[in-house]
């Protein structure tokens, strides 16, 4: 079942010396549950590509659809409330609200959503993620890698579909950024969550259920696609 | 654990950012002491002009004598009368000369609230036999008598609104001494004898053979004072009830309608400090948006990331509204503490007439005022902030957006300081123009302030001596019927000269602003004869001289006796006391030769 996808995806900056093309008329569709890794060189479009797809920026062209559904249509508080409900994100820098307490992150999205926490859903959550003596310290006061688990609970607190991290690991170590990986991996599995993950690390994308390669804003190969074709 | 709430959020932000927040919290605190000190100054102002004002006159809009119960009815249907209080006036008293006498009235408690009877020494009679005089009437029926002490003075018995011919010696105990009151209506009517500056008790009857004169303190609606046709609803009256002593107070409505409609018009140093006070709360809200633009930039990252996780623009605002909100409740009770002692002391600096008015309604209006100003000036970078980009969480697109827009050369030659130094100034031409900005308006305002502040304490508080002269202005000609130029000429330095070689001359003030105050020690009889003893006002220029009490004799010794001869000299040559041609030029040097049959030449300055 098809829970995303794009067609013609074109994206366009002005600069000094004319009009750069970021993504370059890409159609792609993505499963629900499905591990997808995009990847390719700096200035590829591969962040640009992810940027687009989860409502963060707004295509030049083409149109991108959420069960079927253009957001062409979305105006800008029907995409936050998309983005809050249906959409999960997680960066390379945490982008942990550095106010609030571990727990107190976590529940953000609730929040602004008004809702109750699902206290159990949570509760398997942290528990999964093994951060249950780092919810009441403050950002400042835990480890990359906690901090990366504090913000994968969190974009997975509101129970979204689809799950957008660009470059998770990129800034962690070796061990913690393989071990935040596999949490990624074991949570999106364990809650059906379409992952779509960013990096320029092929040995990460290697462990994605399809891989995604960019070059110039222009998918140069799509493991899928080619595993459909033989 | 808690859920995270908004305020979570709000008090995070000012928990963790102590420092940022403490400059703003003093930048906002200061910006509320100079909007809610103003304020406190203005109310000040004008509550103590209003309270100078009643005290003088009175809280009556009029006063009439000789009415009836079907007279009273009628005013009630046909001036709209919403209270009234009634006194009695029981004969005219004098010592040797009648003209310097004055009626003497029993007072009803209502009528005596209502025309502000106020004891500055001893007591108010409360027996038959006792009365208590105005300050200014003892001195002009020249009693050397303190309170207890019997006097005896002359009696013309009421009979209505006439006297009966016969005139009888009356003793009194002096019981007490009122505040002027009687010389204060008078200087902005006419002087009326019918005006009582001496009260005996409610238990004191009017004398065999004669009859009191009612006196009746009314107020009307302010419906009706506000209605333009009130003057002629009024002149009506007077017409249709003609026994009615009606010239006398015409002109003593005229001088509080402005009042009861609560559209006094401020004078000018009170409007001065009310633009004052406008001015001050632009700058103030100008730092406020200053401050919370700074701190919300500081943010964007933040903001951004809010708004990629799906926060809509309306939460944003409610989320960094809340910090908002919350440093204003923080500021406000500092800040109005602040002004309110702030205020204390510069009204205690200023002097003069002026007084601090404590007002507490001002209080919770000044603090509602200051968090509305604070969180109206917040709006500002608020709605800039739902602008942000989510993208602005990413990756900082604002940095590579201005290096896009700005070409910066760098390539010439490579110095680090100054190639930093040339992209910060690029990188923030606004704002340094914004700061250029507040600061030339902030200059300003300090300069008008510090004139305001001189011309407050010229114009209106300057009072030092016993009685004032009124000189240069025209009581009944405002500023506004001159040409500019005029105005603003002030009284010429020699005028000053000349006023203060005058005898009893303590002071002169005001000059700057055309008008010139001129406090002398002590009044000569001629003076007090001339216009109740407080002032010498203009009541009989400008057409109204028919009222005028003064004889050409008055006038000629008042001039000698200032030793006015040089300043009409200096004056008549002095282009500042001609008036606009489209208000009667020299209407009043015409109406004053007209009234004293004077012939020749006239310079009307002198006899303002």
């Amino acid at each position: 079942m098809k829970i995303l996808e794009c067609r013609n995806l074109t994206k366009e900056y002005l600069s000094g010396d004319g009009v750069i093309k970021a993504i370059d008329d890409i159609s792609l569709s993505f499963e629900q549950g499905e591990f997808v890794a995009i990847t390719g060189p700096s200035g590829s479009g591969k962040s640009t590509l992810l940027h687009n797809l989860s409502s963060l920026e707004n295509p030049t062209g083409g149109e991108i659809f959420y069960n079927g559904e253009s957001l062409k249509k979305y105006n800008d508080n029907q995409l936050s409330i998309l983005r809050r409900r249906r959409f999960g994100f997680v960066f390379q820098s945490y982008n942990l609200v550095q106010e609030l307490t571990g727990y107190e992150n976590i529940l953000l999205p609730v929040m602004l959503d008004k809702k109750k926490p699902d206290e159990e859903y949570i509760n398997k959550i942290i528990e999964v993620l093994n951060i249950g003596d780092r919810l009441s310290h403050l950002p400042s006061a835990l480890s990359g890698g906690q901090q990366q688990r504090i913000a994968i609970a969190r974009a997975i607190a509101n129970k979204p579909s689809i799950l957008f991290a660009d470059e998770p690991t990129g800034n962690l170590d070796g061990k913690t950024g393989r071990e935040v990986l596999s949490l990624l991996k074991y949570v999106s599995h364990e809650f059906g969550i379409t992952l779509i993950m960013v990096t320029h690390d092929l040995s990460v994308a290697e462990q994605a259920d399809r891989i995604l390669t960019l070059e110039d804003g222009k998918i140069v190969r799509d493991t899928k696609a080619e595993a459909e074709s033989k | 654990m808690k859920m995270p709430t908004v305020n979570t959020l709000a008090f995070g932000n000012l928990k963790t950012r102590k420092k940022q927040y403490a400059l703003m919290i003093v930048g906002i605190i200061l910006a509320m002491v100079f909007s809610s000190g103003s304020m406190f100054l203005t109310s000040s102002i004008s509550k103590g002009i209003k309270d100078i004002t009643y005290q003088q006159n009175g809280y009556q809009n009029e006063i009439f004598f000789g009415m009836t119960d079907d007279t009273l009815k009628d005013g009630i249907e046909s001036l709209d009368i919403t209270d009234y209080a009634d006194g009695e006036n029981l004969g005219f008293l004098f010592s040797e000369d009648e003209t310097a006498g004055t009626s003497v009235a029993k007072m009803s408690e209502e009528a005596n609230e209502m025309y502000y009877t106020r004891v500055i020494e001893g007591r108010y009679p409360e027996n038959a036999g006792e009365i208590a005089l105005e300050e200014d009437a003892a001195v002009r029926m020249k009693l050397k008598a303190a309170v207890g002490d019997k006097i005896t003075l002359n009696l013309k018995i009421q009979s209505g609104n006439e006297y009966l011919t016969e005139t009888v010696k009356k003793t009194y105990t002096l019981t007490g001494i009122i505040g002027n009151r009687r010389n204060y209506i008078a200087r902005s009517t006419v002087n009326s004898p019918l005006l009582p500056a001496a009260f005996v008790s409610e238990k004191e009857t009017v004398e065999a053979g004669g009859k009191a004169q009612r006196i009746t303190f009314v107020k009307y609606s302010a419906a009706f004072l506000k209605n333009d046709t009130c003057y002629d609803k009024l002149y009506n009256f007077y017409k249709s009830h003609s026994f009615l002593d009606m010239g006398a107070h015409m002109r003593y409505v005229e001088i509080l309608f402005p009042y009861a409609m609560g559209t006094h018009d401020l004078s000018t140093s009170n409007k001065t400090a009310a633009i004052l006070s406008v001015m001050l709360m632009l700058v103030s809200c100008v730092g406020i948006v200053n401050a919370f633009n700074a701190n919300l930039l500081e943010r964007k990252k933040q903001i951004g990331f809010l708004r990629a996780l799906g926060t809509t623009r309306q939460q944003i605002i409610k989320i960094y509204g809340r910090e908002a909100l919350i440093l204003s409740l923080i500021c406000t009770p500092v800040s109005l503490i602040i002004s309110f002692f702030g205020t204390k002391l510069l009204v205690k600096i200023i002097g003069g007439d002026m007084m601090f008015f404590p007002d507490w309604k001002m209080l919770i209006i000044g603090a509602a005022f200051s968090i509305i100003c604070v969180m109206t000036a917040a709006l500002i970078p608020l709605l800039r902030a739902t602008k942000i980009a989510p993208m602005q969480a990413v990756r900082n697109i604002d940095m590579t957006r201005r290096m896009k827009n700005r070409k910066i050369n760098s390539q010439k030659e490579f110095s680090m300081p100054k190639l930093l130094s040339k992209r910060n100034m690029t990188f923030s031409k606004g704002r340094t123009a914004a700061v250029s900005i507040i600061l030339v308006v902030c200059i300003l305002i300090s300069g008008a302030g510090f004139a305001a502040a001189e011309y407050i304490k010229n114009d209106t508080f300057e009072r030092k001596g016993d009685y004032q002269i009124y000189l240069g202005d025209s009581y009944f000609y405002s500023y506004t019927n001159l040409k500019k130029a005029e105005r603003e000429m002030g009284v010429s330095p020699n005028s000053v000269n000349d006023i203060l070689c005058s005898p009893y001359v303590r002071s002169i003030s005001g000059h700057e602003c055309r008008r010139a105050v001129v406090s002398i020690d002590r009044a000569s009889d001629y003076l007090k004869l001339a216009d109740s003893g407080n002032y010498i006002s203009s009541s009989f220029v400008g057409g109204h001289n028919d009222y005028c009490d003064f004889t050409k004799e008055n006038y000629l010794d008042i001039l000698e006796q200032l030793r006015l001869e040089d300043l009409q000299n200096v004056r008549s040559g002095d282009p500042s006391v001609q008036y606009d041609d489209n208000y009667g030029k020299n209407t009043a040097k015409d109406d004053y030769r007209k009234a004293f049959n004077l012939e020749g030449e006239f310079a009307e300055a002198s006899i303002n």
